[in-house]
């Protein structure tokens, strides 16, 4: 974060640097094989010099694609924690067969905060898991997994 | 009046001096706040993180907030967390509401491994605090987390939560 001292210099750069903007970033993901023809787009805005992060991510999965695990996706930046399961955000799949809406919200994966997982995920008893191979559905060519949300960057 | 620059979440006008602290409340960073927690026994040796952002001069306000369980923890009603400010409930007829949606949770049974979610909500009309809505009861996700749901909360048990709301003050 920036912090601004009588006499600093307001620059251009600095202006630029406060307007809110959205780029994409190259997200690294974890057991999810996106299929053939599948794509992943991933964004964030960082607000001026400030620790807020906001981010998103959309995947349209192809042909025969697969989560092999519990799936975990890299944030932009890591975030500010020393433990696991910060709340961090929103899900949203989309079984494009039935269509099933399922949804939940996003944790911090490890201590270094650098990954989200998927929470509140149905396993066929309860809302209790984390996107993993065959929870809450198992995936096909078509579906869509989606998340949002912002945290506090280290 | 004069030409209107946005910078941020400020209005600026013309012949406004720039000052260091405007330039500085423009910034987007955090702070930790004391939250008080209602139904909530922690535990010995369990910790509870709340930070909220504030930027600008505006109304939006960002809060997070992390408890890990310590030992002997529980819940003996439905559980409640204060705000870093007081949300406005109230709609553009003024009519005060309880739960308008402000974010989301995730509770991490730590030894089962589960991970319940839900969402948010304003828990009374003066906006001062949320409850947990969504969670599991043994039937559907219907209710706030209370005591033993969506399950009995134990040891090393992680509850987090994050949203936004506008700020009544």
């Amino acid at each position: 974060m920036k912090t601004f001292a009588t006499g600093d210099k307001i620059t251009s750069s600095i202006l630029n640097s406060t307007m809110w903007s959205f780029a994409a970033y190259t997200a690294t993901t974890t057991a999810i094989t996106l299929g053939t023809g599948g794509v992943i787009t991933t964004n964030y805005c960082r607000i001026g010099t400030g620790d807020l992060v906001f981010f998103n991510g959309y995947i349209t999965f192809g042909t025969s694609p697969a989560i092999t695990a519990t799936c975990h996706i890299t944030l932009p930046t890591a975030a500010d924690v020393t433990a696991i399961q910060w709340c961090v955000g929103s899900w949203v799949f989309r079984d494009d067969s039935v269509p099933d809406h399922y949804a939940g919200s996003l944790g911090i994966w490890d201590t270094g905060g650098a990954e989200i997982s998927f929470a509140g995920a149905w396993d066929g008893t309860a809302p209790r898991d984390r996107v993993r191979v065959g929870v809450p559905m198992t995936v096909a060519v078509g579906d869509r997994l989606s998340w949002e949300g912002w945290y506090i960057s280290a | 009046m004069g030409r209107v620059v946005h910078l941020g979440v400020k209005t600026f006008t013309n012949g406004e001096i720039l000052t260091a602290p405007i330039l500085n409340a423009s910034m987007w960073s955090f702070a930790t706040y004391k939250a008080t927690t209602d139904g909530v026994t922690i535990g010995s040796g369990g910790t509870i993180t709340t930070n909220y952002c504030r930027p600008g001069r505006g109304d939006l306000v960002f809060f997070n907030g992390h408890i890990v369980f310590g030992t002997s923890p529980s819940f003996s009603t439905v559980i409640t967390v204060t705000l870093p400010t007081n949300a406005n409930t109230s709609d553009f007829d003024l009519i005060d509401r309880v739960q308008w949606c402000a974010g989301s949770w995730v509770f991490r049974d730590n030894s089962a491994v589960y991970h319940y979610a839900g969402s948010l909500g304003v828990w009374n009309v003066s906006g001062t605090e949320v409850s947990f809505g969504g969670a599991w009861n043994g039937t559907s996700p219907r209710r706030r987390i209370e005591s033993a749901v969506p399950f009995t909360v134990a040891v090393d048990d992680v509850l987090s939560w994050e949203g936004y709301y506008v700020s009544n003050t």
